[in-house]
């Protein structure tokens, strides 16, 4: 099967820090997938690549078979990756619904001409979105707070919209930035249930989390990045008994724990 | 679709706000008066396009008054060396101004804030220097006159009174335009990225492209309003596109409440006829400015609309008799 992500010698320096370091991974569609590793290990900095936030120096990676190194942010959106923030990254003045709807503009077809004129078409589209919006604040767990600004919500809630937000661009391919961080265990229960209900969507996920039960219960397939590498990758027992990853990350209180 | 609280309050606001200017000339009908409120409409015009991109797109752009230039220019040079009707002229200023948003646009993507905001005086200083010097052309600092007066079905708009008709409906239009807009996908695209640029991008909008259409729509704006300018004084020099006369526009979107229509068309309305009502202080009366600019940052940082907004809340709390509801935060 085509790996729906492909990630090839992937390079990054910052000034003399290789924050990563010839990197090469795969996702494949429909799996769920946790990338963990210690502190300043290149998480977030493969997902800053993966979405164009940050340009790579070298390396190449495939989309569905394509090349999208080169490709602009919102054309990354619109071929089918997105993502969420581990600082979240909310519209400060937009109401909840408002935000989602803004995570709807690259499906959209309508020209500006015809919003002006308010034609028939844009209205249906309008409403639709209208439409989506609603099922997705559902989803998540953020009914009835449509009209409520972003900044006015639980923590908690505020990652939900993220996610909202996020799948409104109808990705493929989903990557989160510790969700889970800052919640509750009751929060993070959700959260699992949530992320379970993105995949059976038919969506992709890829997501960096600290937090193992996390990682244990949801991550079909676990990436392992150590100083920009990745140092495993595999399913979630292989990896909880690898010694290199027990080494670098786990620690060996957790062998113990598993023992 | 159930429209939100927020939008209804801005229509029924931009609504009455309008019908107050449909029937401003017979409250105020002596021929001065008439002239203001002629000049209160193309500064509603000129506040509604900077809205577009300093109050939708964050884009700190103030080079609204050379736009302004350019247009009334166009339609002035139309009208009198070319000898064509006012409607071509219009015509003219409006694609004329558009392109040159566009091309003063494009720094943009390269410049935000000081520097952005550093650019836009030196394109006012260029443009305006340009005009003063280019006598061939523009007939240097003597101006241009005869500028035509618009002809609807062979009957010639002539007095003040009738101009501001045509004028109103114009206004109407544009502010109506101006909102639909605002709501529109397109709306939301200019709100996201002066809210959040990276995020923006990062659900799928081109911020390039969402800063470049509010420049343009703000040129398309600029060269309604310099058209109709034009045509109504008859005359146009250089010397009234000024750095100063810039500086007001902004003061009335702040004051009226940056990044909403009604605002803009109430803090237009507001300031240019607070201008006149201080004439006799003569270039003092920018001090006047300076200190209600302050105390409105001070109290109401949003301007006189989310007063106007919260104003309205309070009537309906008294009227409906129920506990009044704590603002959402």
């Amino acid at each position: 099967m085509e790996p729906l992500l492909n990630v090839t010698n992937l390079c990054k320096s910052f000034g003399g820090v290789k924050a990563i370091n010839d990197l090469s991974l795969t996702v494949d569609p429909g799996e769920i997938c946790a990338i963990i590793g210690p502190n300043g290990s290149g998480k977030t900095t493969t997902i800053n690549l993966i979405t164009g936030v940050l340009k790579p120096d070298s390396g190449d990676i495939q989309f569905e078979g394509k090349s999208i190194t080169n490709y602009s942010r919102h054309g990354r959106v619109r071929a089918g990756i997105t993502r969420t923030f581990q600082n979240l990254r909310l519209f400060s003045t937009m109401s909840v619904l408002d935000h989602v709807m803004v995570g709807c503009y690259s499906r959209c077809q309508t020209s500006l001409l015809s919003a002006t004129l308010m034609t028939k078409s844009s209205r249906a589209e309008e409403r639709a979105n209208f439409e989506k919006c609603h099922d997705l604040l559902r989803m998540v767990g953020l009914a009835g707070k449509e009209h409520t600004l972003a900044k006015s919500l639980a923590y908690g809630q505020r990652r939900q919209l993220e996610i909202a937000r996020a799948l409104a661009t109808e990705p493929r391919l989903l990557l989160l930035d510790e969700p889970a961080a800052g919640m509750s265990s009751a929060e993070i229960n959700d959260l699992i249930d949530l992320i379970f209900k993105i995949r059976d969507l038919g969506i992709t996920i890829a997501f960096i989390e600290h937090r193992m039960p996390v990682v244990m219960t949801a991550a079909d397939k676990i990436v392992v990045l150590n100083y920009g590498q990745s140092i495993a990758q595999g399913k979630a027992e292989d990896i909880q008994t690898n010694p290199q990853v027990i080494e670098a990350y786990l620690g060996t209180a957790y062998k113990r724990e598993l023992a | 679709m159930g429209m939100r609280m927020e939008n209804k309050k801005r229509n029924i606001i931009l609504f009455v706000v309008l019908v107050l200017l449909a029937v401003a000339p017979y409250l105020f009908h002596n021929n001065y008066q008439r002239y203001v409120l002629n000049n209160v409409l193309i500064n509603v015009m000129l506040v509604i396009a900077l809205n577009f991109i300093l109050g939708f797109a964050g884009q700190v752009f103030l080079g609204t008054i050379g736009f302004f230039a350019i247009s009334s220019y166009v339609t002035a040079l139309v009208t009198t060396t070319l000898g064509m009707s006012f409607w071509w002229g219009l015509l003219a200023s409006v694609v004329i101004t558009a392109v040159f948003s566009f091309c003063l646009g494009l720094p943009t993507l390269k410049l935000s804030g000081f520097y952005l905001a550093l650019m836009s005086t030196g394109f006012i200083v260029v443009t305006t220097d340009v005009l003063k010097n280019w006598s061939s052309l523009t007939n240097g600092v003597w101006g241009i006159s005869n500028i035509a007066r618009p002809v609807i079905f062979g009957h010639v708009i002539s007095t003040d009174l009738q101009f501001y008709y045509l004028s109103f409906v114009m206004t109407s239009i544009l502010a109506i335009i101006a909102i639909v807009i605002e709501d529109s996908r397109f709306g939301r695209a200019f709100k996201a990225v002066r809210d959040d640029q990276l995020a923006a991008e990062i659900v799928g909008i081109n911020a390039t492209k969402a800063k470049l259409l509010a420049f343009i729509l703000s040129g398309v704006y600029v060269g309604v309003a310099g058209a109709l300018y034009a045509s109504f004084q008859r005359f146009i020099s250089p010397d009234v596109f000024s750095l100063q006369q810039n500086s007001l526009f902004m003061c009335m979107l702040v004051i009226g409440g940056l990044g909403s229509v009604p605002g803009a068309v109430i803090g237009a309305t507001l300031l240019t006829t607070l201008t006149e009502v201080l004439r006799f202080m003569r270039e003092k009366y920018l001090l006047v400015y300076a200190v209600v600019i302050i105390i409105t940052l001070i109290y109401q940082p949003g301007g006189l609309i989310v007063f106007l907004g919260q104003t309205i809340d309070w009537v309906k709390s008294k009227l409906t008799r129920q506990p009044r509801l704590r603002k959402e935060i």
